[in-house]
């Protein structure tokens, strides 16, 4: 026979292995909204290579990782060319801009581990104002 | 020390549980492949040891168990009994004949052995060197090979009148 306490903590358990997979759930539901073809939205990368493959530059390696999470979210097209600043960090223009679901996705394809050698945190995006 | 190892897969299993949830949560993908597998691998050696720990607890149960005890009891009490040498105890002196029995064969089979062992050393004492050197001692007090009559010679030698041979005389007996 099962102590009440133990049945409790079972129960607490549940539920809350539950939540997550519901939370989990929302989080990776993806919802996507309509944005105003004219919209733009500034990226600022930080990335770091490290025991890269000889005759590698990390700009390319970061040019490769951004055409392939471009992909991920399918409908923004970098504006411009991809900038390295004196700070070291990149800079990207997509427009149109991304709604919440492509900027979280974005940001975990910029950040996962798809790219050997490479690592890529997403330090900024932010909405910027229209070419015009 | 198996405390240390047993918290630290631990500590691995729920820290990889959670960055895996962490990175579904973020998109990554990758990430969350790399640390699930972290987690099988965790969740494997914790099971296994989990099942290890309690085929222990189990053997450790069994060997105490008071009713093993006693089916090993009695198990032991239906041997056939060691000990060999019963029969020589005094209580059972009225079947003393088995002793005497036993004595006799005994004893036959160690004089036995020893009289095969004898017959063997002897056997091993004569050589042939020494047997050359007896046949030669026996020649010299052997029987003359044409026997022990006297010849005509010796025969007629008796008729001198000078002879006295005593000897001689006893010989051809004509001392009586």
């Amino acid at each position: 026979m099962r102590s009440p306490a133990r049945i409790m903590v079972a129960l607490v358990a549940v539920a809350l292995i539950a939540g997550g997979v519901w939370q989990l759930r929302s989080a990776t539901m993806s919802t996507h909204v309509v944005t105003d073809p004219d919209s733009r939205l500034a990226v600022t990368l930080d990335a770091e290579a490290r025991q890269s493959e000889p005759g590698q530059s990390l700009d390319e390696m970061v040019a490769a990782k951004v055409g392939t999470c471009r992909l991920e979210v399918a409908t923004s097209d970098p504006v411009g060319p991809l900038e390295r600043g004196s700070d070291g960090r990149f800079r990207l223009i997509l427009q149109p801009s991304l709604d919440d679901t492509d900027r979280v996705q974005f940001r975990g394809c910029m950040e996962d581990w798809n790219v050997d050698h490479l690592l890529v945190d997403v330090v900024e995006m932010r909405e910027v104002a229209d070419r015009g | 020390m198996k405390k240390l190892m047993w918290l630290f897969a631990l500590g691995t299993f729920l820290a990889a549980g959670v960055y895996s949830v962490i990175s579904l949560n973020r998109w990554e993908w990758s990430r969350a492949l790399y640390f699930g597998l972290v987690v099988l691998v965790a969740e494997v050696g914790l099971a296994t040891g989990l099942v290890l720990r309690k085929l222990d607890q189990q053997a450790e149960a069994d060997t105490d168990a008071g009713e093993r005890d006693e089916i090993r009891d009695v198990l032991r009490g239906s041997r056939v009994s060691r000990d060999r040498f019963r029969w020589l105890a005094p209580e059972r002196a009225a079947s003393r004949s088995n002793v005497f029995i036993t004595m006799v064969v005994s004893g036959g089979i160690l004089l036995s052995g020893l009289a095969w062992l004898l017959d063997k050393v002897a056997a091993n004492t004569t050589t042939s060197l020494q047997e050359g050197r007896l046949a030669g001692d026996l020649t010299r007090i052997a029987y003359p090979s044409d026997g022990l009559l006297p010849d005509e010679v010796t025969v007629l030698a008796q008729q001198l009148p000078d002879l006295d041979d005593p000897q001689l005389r006893m010989l051809l007996g004509s001392d009586r």
